[in-house]
This record gives structure tokens, sequence and C-alpha cells, in this order.
């Protein structure tokens, strides 16, 4: 796993106050929604994603790339490119 | 390191913005005008601040414009010199106050500066902050008071030495001058700006009534955890937004603020 993904999953684990760990996340195949995460969790990973990485999420745009994740990962390495 | 004049005069760098980029500014952008609807403009007007991702360069918003005036367009991209690197904007000469605190805490990712007045009123003297609303609380062992000058910051050496008094605080107040917040993102320093703003403005109202009294230790942390969880602070973000979509499509007043 590359250092994103860590990342990504550490702000996961942080969002949801520890109920959603790596272990959790890799059973559920990366996949937030499988993992158990409900959208007000949901809500705190964007502003952890916003504060570990310094890059801002508009959520008007599409919010597809909040699937997994995988898809987290490749959209947060986008923005920092 | 060039000086304040220098960083003024340096010239621009090729540069395109990224989608992140524009992101960020229309962030930045929102942000100075929720900041000018809830009362932190006046006419020497402070600044706001965004570190480029994980880098050493962020974006500021440039001299000698309002909050209210604030485009996309508004911003240079700074670096931690002070140089400019793109941007059609002049630098303000305020930008040690941003480099110093992003030089020392990587985890902060915004800063503003405003004169909002009942904070600078309150910062006047140096007083504890009475976690008398819930927009104290947020700030219980987490604002920082600077006093070794009222004048504008313009030296990285004056600027550390606000750096050192905010310690790994959420704000700091600076005497006779106006405040400062930082946040881990964009939306979180300006909602910060906004609770200290607030929070100075009923500790005057209730020290002026003479009965003053704060939330306990206990419920000051549960506060903290609930009110002010990351949650929390993306909602109060979001009812901000929503209340200057209202005001610029003229379906609601500005607020009156005295």
């Amino acid at each position: 796993m590359d250092e994103i993904s860590s990342r990504v999953e550490m702000v996961i684990s942080l969002a949801s106050k520890g109920a959603v760990g790596a272990a959790e996340l890799r059973a559920a195949k990366g996949s937030l929604i499988a993992a158990g995460l409900d959208s007000v969790t949901i809500l705190a990973v964007i502003m952890g994603l916003e504060s570990e990485f310094g890059i801002t999420i508009d959520m008007n745009e599409d919010a597809s790339f909040l699937m997994s994740v995988d898809t987290i990962a490749a959209f947060t390495q986008a923005q920092l490119d | 390191m060039s000086t304040p004049a220098q960083a003024l005069l340096t010239p621009a760098a090729d540069f395109e913005q990224t989608p992140q980029d524009r992101a960020a500014l229309a962030r930045l952008t929102t942000a100075s005008h929720i900041l000018y609807v809830e009362g932190h403009n006046d006419f020497n007007h402070g600044q706001i601040s965004a570190r480029r991702g994980n880098s050493d360069r962020y974006w500021i918003r440039g001299a000698a414009m309002g909050f209210d005036e604030v485009t996309v367009d508004s911003f240079a991209l700074c670096g931690m010199d002070g140089a400019k690197l793109t941007g059609t904007v002049t630098v303000p000469p305020e930008w040690p106050i941003h480099s110093a605190v992003y030089g020392r805490l990587p985890k902060v990712n915004a800063i503003i500066h405003s004169h909002a007045p009942n904070a600078l009123i309150f910062g006047a003297r140096h007083r504890t902050l009475v976690p008398l609303s819930h927009d104290g609380c947020v700030f219980h062992n987490a604002l920082g008071y600077f006093d070794l000058t009222t004048n504008t910051i313009l030296d990285l050496a004056i600027a550390h030495s606000m750096a050192d008094a905010l310690g790994e605080g959420k704000a700091i107040l600076l005497k006779n001058h106006g405040l400062v917040t930082v946040g881990r993102n964009i939306r979180e320093a300006t909602v910060l700006a906004l609770c200290l703003e607030q929070a100075c403005a009923l500790q005057l109202r209730a020290e002026a009534s003479g009965h003053l009294s704060g939330s306990d230790p206990k419920d000051t942390t549960a506060k903290n955890d609930f009110i002010f969880s990351d949650v929390a602070v993306s909602t109060y973000w979001s009812y901000f937004e929503r209340k200057l979509g209202r005001i610029r499509s003229g379906l609601q007043l500005p607020q009156y603020r005295a």
C-alpha cells in the first residue's frame, strides 16, 4: 500500500473515531459504505482529507471518488500533482 | 531571504493553475466574503491564506483590498520568503505572519488575520476568554496573546515571536490590533475567526452587564468534542455559505452589526 492510501485509511479511522480501521476497510475491499461508514462520517472524512493533505474538496463537483480507499487515494494524488 | 519590499517587487513566473488551485481559490473567495458579511472587514483589511497542498507555498489575498472585493484573481502564490511566485496582485507586507506559522506548524493549512472589532477591543488587555458561549469553548487553553508590538507585523523576527505566543493553539489575539486564527483547512480557520469574534463580543457584553459566568471544564471539554467536531464545523461552514448565497442573490438582507 502506498503512502497516500495509508494516510487515507488513517483519515477514515479518525473520522469514524476508530470504528473503521485498516482491518475493516480491507475486509470491505476498501469500500466506505460496505465498511459501515454513514453519510455523517463521510462528512468528517472530507474534512479530514482537506486537513491531512492541504487540499480543497468542492462538494458541488462529482463526489464519486468517495467510494473507496483506492478512489480517494487516486483523487488525492491527482489534487497534489 | 527577501525583505518585505523585495517581496512586493518580485516578478511572477509562468504558472498554470491546477483544478486544485482553482478549488482552493474559490474556497478562499467564499471565505473572504463570509468574513465580510460577518463583520471582519475594515479599511486596513487583514489577510486570508491557504497552504498549497502539503508544500511550503501558500495562496494569500493581495494587499489593499477588502474581503468583500475578493475574486478568484485576488490571490498571489507566495513562498516562505515572501516572494511572489504567481498572481497579478501585490503580496501583502504582512506575509511574515503567514510564513512564520506555516513554517513551524505543518498541520496548519489556512490562516486568517482580521481586525474584527470585538476581538480587537477585547484583546486590548491580556485576560482570560471565559467559555461563556459555545463559541468561547473552542478556545479553552488554545488562545494566545501577543503584545510585543501593536503595530502591523512586517518582519519575520516579530512574526516568529507571535508564533511563539500562538504555540499549538487555534488563535491568538494581537494587542490593539486584531486576531489570527489557524486551521487545518480553510473552513476551520474561517469558522474559528467567526467564533472568536462572537465570543469576544459576548464577553464584552457580559462584562458590561456585571455578570460573567462560563461553562465548567467538563462541559467545555464535552462541547469541544461535539460542538466543534469536524462534522459540526463542516455544517457551520455550510450554513454561512448558504447565508452568503442568499445575500448575494438578494433573498436575505445582510445582518446589521454594531
